[in-house]
């Protein structure tokens, strides 16, 4: 995308946008819906944004209470169902307390390569959680070496490191172990600092960028 | 002997920005500043390579919004009527230099420049400059392929398939409109691949497409040529992976080519530069200083004092980074040799407009590539994805992992607490159009219509293109505005088609306004038998 709001070193008028109105539409602040949305934003992080009906929370309150229990927090549930045959074998992997009428969560998941689905919902003072809306199933991408391999293109672990030092940019010669070693370091490295060096893997035309 | 073989990519996109309502409109001037800067210098390059009968083969995206906009009336005059200013000022430059010989042979450079740029872009090719590479593509020299329709990010769009769905299929029926052919690859915008979103370019013919390096080197199973050869997914449709060895040379602001001090300064602009009454007429309507292209300064270092720009030495630079790509190809092949089974392909894809836009050498750079891989040597040949898928009988088949080439190799860029907001809006509209699309089987002419101008509300909102505006922090009032207004005219027109009260003044307003994909079918949203 061209940008004429890069030239000039930087001036803050090269950052000002034809400001002339267009047409005003009004963006609905809700749609009266009663979901939960999961999406997946890299290996290690998930991104979930609900929307719960008044009178469906009102509900479940009022069934908690004839229940004899007593509702504590709105919680956000999240479930690896990467082995799970059914609902009965939903295990919470861990969970959220929310506040603040908070309607969308980014969630960190320790492992790569896991089926995850979040429900939002109130659980009670002795532990019991009542389900208000249940996600989506979402499939994080695996990062690293697949461990299955192609028989008729049988790929080594030696090979596939040789190909990926080739492929990755890190120059003809780097021994595999050499590769293997920088791999899992950007693998730690990301889970530490959040992200995976835009050096190993390198976005819009007309703005300046790097890939 | 041919070892191996490369693939260069060029990706040509701009957001679809057509403002009739106004007189001129700031925002307009990416589309002029691509043409004039990136694509026609491509067009005069080509043309030479085809003249000199150099044998050369280069992909190149052409987005399916771009296409819209390069072949609009509104837009085409309006750019003539940009192109008539920039020879009006290079000719007043070359009079106010007059007496300053370096920076007036610049400025006559710029004013021969402009004058060329109207003859290729109105006399040659007839205001549609999208002949030119049609003409390319019949020649053999480039493959010309799309994207999807208004540069959708797919991944976080997984959640509603028909929306994938429709996004792929509205770009194939406009490259057939405008090529008469069914494109051969598709470039999933910004590399965005989710598994399982083969299947739909499957569906439309699509042979091949591209993901960044990482969706093959984890992909399943292991894959035997890491990014050195195509795989085929399960539905069919090929996979090539990017080399980041010879991305990086051109891409990276520290290492790459377009950082040399030989090339010139994007920064330092007339528009910037010279006093204020004289420049106005050629700024913004506003009265804000904006480029004009007409640079003087070369990069010079890491200073404030820049040296003027020596086109000159500039050429020499730009042939010598051409000598040392070539060369690390053909040792980069070689290696290769000893360790693959098949002759190796090097996929590089870059954004066409850093070629002449940001990179202003970047068209001559490439003009001395394909030359020098034409006369000089013999290891390496330049090739289409789709003449290396004929080469062999079989290729290893894969699932690519999702990845993406943006910052950290997954969907950040466009999912992050500056831009996430848009999501729960594009998901509605997108499950909106699937109900309603299934609800109306019979409708009116105006209920069709309406449906229709949905559907490119839908399209316009999606594009990755405002997203990315959000998160990296400039012109975002114009990327949430627009945002507002397709998410706001959409659900207006659903409500209006609820209630049978549709606004026809509203609908015939948008259609004037947003006029792309004129044969769209709201039916392509509903939902269908897997």
């Amino acid at each position: 995308m061209t940008s004429s709001e890069y030239a000039g070193s930087g001036s803050d008028l090269n950052k000002k946008t034809d400001v002339r109105p267009m047409r005003d539409f009004h963006v609905p602040y809700g749609y009266n819906d009663n979901k939960i949305v999961l999406m997946i934003r890299d290996p290690w992080t998930l991104y979930s944004y609900w929307e719960i009906r008044r009178e469906v929370e009102d509900g479940l309150r009022r069934e908690i209470q004839e229940k004899g229990l007593i509702a504590s927090n709105s919680l956000l549930r999240v479930y690896d169902v990467t082995e799970a045959s059914s609902d009965a074998c939903l295990r919470s992997e861990f969970s959220f307390e929310l506040k603040d009428q908070a309607d969308s969560w980014y969630i960190h998941i320790g492992n790569h390569g896991k089926k995850w689905i979040v429900e939002v919902g109130i659980s009670c003072t002795t532990g019991e959680f009542f389900v208000l809306a249940r996600s989506n199933t979402v499939e994080a991408p695996f990062y690293g070496m697949s461990e299955i391999y192609d028989d008729e293109w049988m790929c080594s672990e030696e090979l596939y490191y040789r190909m990926f030092a080739a492929s990755g940019g890190y120059g003809i010669g780097t021994s595999s172990l050499q590769v293997k070693e920088t791999l899992e370091r950007h693998h730690k490295g990301w889970l530490f600092s959040g992200g995976m060096s835009s050096g190993v893997f390198g976005s819009a035309g007309l703005f300046p960028k790097e890939k | 002997m041919t070892d191996g073989y490369l693939a260069l990519v060029l990706h040509a996109h701009l957001p679809f920005i057509r403002h009739p309502e106004y007189e001129s409109f700031l925002e307009e001037n990416w589309l002029f500043e691509a043409v004039t800067d990136t694509y026609i210098p491509l067009v005069d390059i080509f043309d030479r390579l085809i003249d000199d009968n150099v044998d050369f083969r280069i992909t190149i995206s052409l987005s399916p919004t771009l296409i819209s906009m390069l072949r609009d009336e509104l837009l085409v005059s309006r750019y003539i009527r940009h192109l008539d200013k920039l020879i009006r000022l290079s000719g007043m430059e070359m009079e106010r230099t007059r007496n300053d010989g370096p920076t007036n042979s610049l400025a006559k450079m710029y004013h021969e420049r402009y004058i060329r740029a109207k003859y290729l872009f109105s006399e040659k090719y007839g205001n549609d400059i999208t002949r030119a590479f049609k003409k390319f593509q019949d020649l053999g020299k480039v493959e010309v392929i799309t994207c999807s329709a208004t540069h959708g990010y797919l991944p976080l769009m997984d959640v509603h398939k028909p929306a994938v769905r429709a996004q792929v299929k509205v770009a194939v029926d406009t490259y057939r409109s405008v090529f008469g052919s069914t494109p051969k690859g598709m470039w999933l915008p910004e590399c965005g691949y989710q598994p399982g979103h083969d299947k739909f370019l499957s569906e439309f013919g699509i042979r091949y497409f591209f993901v960044e390096t990482h969706g093959i080197l984890f992909g399943t199973p292991r894959p035997k040529y890491g990014v050195y050869s195509p795989y085929f997914t399960k539905s069919g449709v090929a996979v090539f992976g990017r080399d980041l060895e010879s991305s990086k040379a051109v891409w990276s602001s520290r290492d790459g080519y377009p950082g040399d001090v030989n090339y010139r300064e994007y920064y330092r602009d007339i528009g910037f530069d010279l006093d204020f009454d004289y420049i106005k007429p050629f700024i913004n309507e506003c009265g804000t200083r904006v480029n004009t292209g007409i640079k003087y300064y070369r990069i010079t270092g890491e200073t404030d004092h820049k040296g003027i720009y020596d086109r000159d030495i500039a050429m020499k630079t730009a042939a010598s980074h051409a000598s040392n790509f070539m060369f690390n190809r053909e040792k980069q092949v070689e290696h290769l040799k000893g360790v693959m089974d098949r002759k190796p392909i090097i996929v590089s894809p870059y954004d066409a407009e850093l070629f002449g836009h940001w990179w202003f050498e970047g068209p001559q750079w490439l003009e001395y590539l394909l030359r020098k891989i034409h006369f000089d040597q013999e290891t390496v040949k330049t090739i289409t994805p789709s003449e290396y898928l004929d080469l062999y009988d079989a290729y290893p088949v894969m699932t690519p992992s999702m990845s993406s080439w943006g910052y950290k190799g997954y969907s950040e860029v466009w999912l992050d607490g500056s831009n996430d907001w848009i999501y729960r809006h594009l998901h509605k509209m997108a499950e909106t159009m699937t109900a309603d699309a299934g609800k109306y089987d019979s409708p009116s002419d105006v209920e069709r219509r309406a449906l229709n101008q949905m559907a490119r509300e839908l399209l316009l909102a999606q594009s990755s293109d405002w997203a990315f505006i959000m998160k990296t922090g400039t012109f975002v009032n114009y990327a949430v505005n627009r945002t507002r207004e397709h998410v706001g005219r959409f659900f207006a027109l659903h409500e209006q088609l609820t209630s049978g009260n549709i606004d026809i003044r509203m609908l015939e307003e948008a259609e004037h306004k947003y006029n792309l994909f004129r044969d769209i079918d709201y039916k392509t949203y509903a939902l269908r038998e897997e």
